[in-house]
């Protein structure tokens, strides 16, 4: 009987685990691709683009990209922004959403309607940036982690889980004595772990990818994140000197091939995050699920 | 009950902070109230005395590149704090972004002194003219021998923005030239081509210089992998005729016909205009350009000379040295030439400029107290001195001196010149030194020299001195002018016959092309 079973299941497991192994080389592909691109030689690109292997190795790209100074005060910025950020904005995500998960906090529904309005109206470049230079922190590292730093979406996300958690727990506690930040952090906090990881995640990618605020709000050279840093380094490189109506003698001329630059800049970039991601993986899952269960 | 209260008390609280968040716009407003007051105060500072005993602070905001600052730049920076009397505050955005950074502070009303753009037609740049942000200069540039001499008449022209006397932009001069050709000359060796002693060919021994780097191996890898040419990638999407100066096309010029002047490429029923299109077309069709044209991007093409796939781009004379050191990286045998250009019916090399000899500039706001120390400040780098340490460097450091002639360290200078913003500033008009790499052997500077020299000899400016007139932001007409250029780009792919460009052109006047050429007209009959 059980034999039989099996011989029945053998083919559409079979199946799955092809079309599984399938997705599995789409996904990684253009990761290997890029790796080892950023690892050849740009006549290795030219002979075989779509290699899995460096070709003639070189690391004359990587040379130019940390050739910059820019590079180390560049990943100390993002570096500093990326764990204060993530920090505090998983610290805020909390606190917003432990009193809009209590059934007795009566004006929850109009802050959650608050908070649900900055998702689908907010301001714009300008408004921001003359919002952010009034309060003071035009040209400060902080400009660079306040904005944003509360995200509507993960307050929600985090709000459910709290929902979810059984209420007799937080009666049990309150009945010994506890008081909200006792439970919260004692209690709450501890049985949330899936969620907690999940937007931290999502926060700490967020902050490491992010260039467009400085853009916006910072003049120092020295408080460039990293991903402008890189951004600044392939542009100089391509020479694409902006409006310079096709004049060619305006244009300069690259030591290294662009495209190579451009796959070292992404390697340089996303290693740190491909680092931390397994640690928090087999939270990240459950995470999502269970903020996605009640609303 | 207390606890009652008390959340409710903490509720209001929390409600009245929400909603006291907005609002604030003083800040913008009396920004932009001070934007007009600014202005009187500025033109009297103005009178005020220019001498330099008096040390200034000049807050300049400009795209520079690449983002760090070399010795040479640290030390021009230096030198022109020193001859001058000045303390430079220079405001450096990242260079990809500098648009959104220039928006950001235009919004935000701390405006600089000077403030860079890369076109003197940009729109915040005309519209912060006639808001009175960006003042005129006109007196402060009659005081500047350097920029007066060393600048063309025609850019002096196009940086009256407002189209009266005034002068709105210390020009950012570029030199204007007919570009040519680099060739593959171990292509031309292996088929046997012999290039004229001018460097001048016909039509019809381009075309066959294409063939052949096309269809006889001219690589000798016994492949069938090679194309004549690639020619300059599109910024736009469209592809345009190449060489129209072959054609005697020479972009806005005196007319016989209805209008005063006019553009060949706007004229109906132009034979000369079609010649070059079915030219491009017939070079298109036989195969003889790279496939992947119409999908390239800014330095692409010369990626694709280096590689060995194509034997032709165009390029600025100044650059072929360049383009050899590169297709030498991936191919030791690779050299080459310049081809100065295609001669037109009467055997003559003419081609037209693309504007008016100038890449944007630095405008001066209303803000600035001293405007003739801030236009001297610039005037000083076109000066001996100054352009001498553009050019060269720092004594000792790129360059020495033997006599009185300089002589550049070759490894130092390679190194650290082209990555200096000294590049970035202004240049002179009639020197094209600026673009050579000096370190070169002096026979190849000589033989580079002579094309640069060419190029810029066998130019004929147009009239319309990159004029953009008020139609061409018009929807329909942008609508129009972009089917005009679908049309020419599906002729040059063969898809259409040359005579469709008549039809799109009667289609284009009837949609805001009449207007344009109206406008156009106007504008240069106000400057001749």
């Amino acid at each position: 009987m059980q034999s039989r079973r099996r011989d029945e299941d053998f083919i559409p497991r079979l199946l799955i685990t092809l079309f599984v192994i399938l997705v599995d080389v789409i996904m990684l592909y253009p990761i290997i691709n890029v790796i080892s691109i950023s690892l050849s030689s740009y006549t290795g690109y030219l002979e075989n683009p779509i290699m899995l292997f460096p070709t003639d190795f070189s690391l004359s790209a990587y040379n130019q990209v940390f050739q910059y100074s820019l590079m180390l005060t560049g990943y100390g910025v993002t570096l500093f922004v990326t764990i204060f950020g993530t920090v505090l904005g998983v610290l805020l995500t909390i606190l917003t959403a432990y009193p809009l998960s209590r059934k007795q906090f009566r004006g929850k529904g109009i802050f959650m309607g608050l908070i649900l309005f900055t998702m689908f109206f907010s301001g714009v470049m300008i408004p921001s940036f003359l919002l952010v230079k009034s309060i003071g922190l035009l040209d400060t590292i902080w400009s660079l982690i306040l904005p944003g730093c509360l995200s509507a979406y993960n307050v929600i996300l985090v709000r459910n889980f709290f929902s979810s958690l059984p209420d007799s727990l937080i009666e049990a506690a309150e009945i010994d004595g506890a008081n909200e930040p006792f439970i919260l952090f004692r209690i709450v906090v501890p049985l949330s772990k899936p969620i907690i990881s999940t937007i931290l995640l999502f926060v700490a990618v967020g902050y490491w990818n992010s260039y467009f605020n400085a853009i916006l709000y910072i003049r120092s050279r020295e408080l460039w994140p990293l991903q402008l840093v890189l951004r600044e380094i392939i542009m100089s490189a391509t020479a694409m000197n902006q409006s310079t109506d096709g004049n060619l003698a305006e244009m300069g001329n690259a030591a290294v091939q662009p495209i190579m630059l451009q796959y070292a800049s992404i390697v340089v970039a996303m290693v740190p995050i491909l680092c931390i991601y397994p640690c928090l993986q087999k939270y990240f899952e459950k995470g999502i699920m269970m903020g996605a269960v009640k609303g | 009950m207390m606890k009652k209260t008390t959340s409710l008390l903490v509720l209001a609280a929390l409600l009245v902070s929400t909603v006291t968040g907005c609002g604030g716009g003083g800040a913008a407003s009396s920004a932009a109230g001070n934007a007009q007051d600014g202005t009187q105060s500025t033109s009297a500072g103005s009178a005020a005395a220019d001498d330099k005993s008096e040390n200034v602070n000049i807050h300049i905001f400009g795209s520079f590149w690449p983002a760090e600052q070399n010795e040479l730049t640290l030390y021009l920076l230096e030198q022109m704090e020193k001859e001058n009397n000045v303390t430079i505050e220079l405001e450096v955005p990242p260079q990809s972004s500098y648009t959104e950074s220039l928006q950001m502070m235009l919004a935000g009303g701390d405006y600089p002194d000077v403030v860079n753009f890369s076109d003197h037609t940009d729109k915040m740049f005309t519209q912060g003219v006639d808001t009175g942000l960006f003042v005129p200069i006109t007196e402060e540039i009659q005081n500047a021998p350097n920029l007066l001499a060393h600048t063309y008449d025609v850019t002096w022209e196009a940086v009256k923005t407002k189209q009266d006397e005034d002068i709105y932009m210390i020009p950012r001069t570029t030199v204007v030239r007919n570009d040519g050709y680099v060739l593959r000359q171990d292509w031309l060796d292996n088929l046997g081509i012999t290039l004229p002693k001018d460097l001048v060919v016909t039509q019809e021994e381009f075309f066959d210089i294409m063939k052949q780097f096309t269809e006889n191996d001219p690589d000798g890898n016994g492949k069938n992998d090679t194309y004549g040419l690639v020619p300059s990638p599109s910024s736009d999407g469209y592809l345009y005729p190449i060489s129209v100066g072959a054609f005697d096309c020479y972009g806005w010029q005196e007319s016989d016909g209805e209008y005063a002047y006019m553009d060949p490429s706007y004229e109906i029923g132009n034979e000369n205009y079609k010649a070059a299109l079915q030219y491009s077309a017939d070079l298109w069709t036989s195969g003889y350009i790279l496939p992947d044209w119409p999908i390239l991007k800014s330095g692409d093409d010369g990626q694709r000379l280096y590689s060995g796939e194509v034997g032709c781009n165009v390029v600025f004379g100044g650059h072929v040295a360049l383009r050899e050191t590169e297709a030498k990286k991936l191919n030791p045998d690779a050299e080459m030439t310049y081809l100065a250009g295609i001669s037109n019916s009467e055997g003559e090399l003419l081609g037209s400029s693309n504007g008016a000899g100038i890449w944007g500039g630095w405008a001066v706001t209303n803000v600035c107290e001293n405007k003739q120390r801030a236009v001297d400040l610039f005037d000083w780098l076109l000066s001996d001195e100054g352009w001498r340490i553009i050019n060269y460097g720092e004594e000792g450091l790129t360059y020495t001196m033997e006599g009185d002639t300089p002589v550049v360290i070759a490894d130092a200078y390679k190194e650290l010149k082209n990555n200096s913003w000294g590049q970035i500033f202004v240049r002179r008009c009639d020197d094209p030194t600026f673009f050579l790499d000096l370190s070169l052997p002096q026979e190849e500077l000589d033989a580079t020299s002579e094309w640069i020299q060419t190029s810029m000899d066998t130019v004929i400016f147009s009239k319309d001195m990159g004029f953009r007139p008020a139609i061409a932001d018009d929807a329909a007409f942008i609508e129009a002018e972009n089917k005009r250029k679908e049309v020419m780009t599906k002729i040059i792919m063969g898809e259409l016959p040359v005579d469709e460009y008549d039809n799109a052109l009667t289609d284009w006047y009837a949609k805001g092309g009449q207007t344009y050429v109206e406008q156009m007209n106007e504008y240069i009959a106000s400057k001749e």
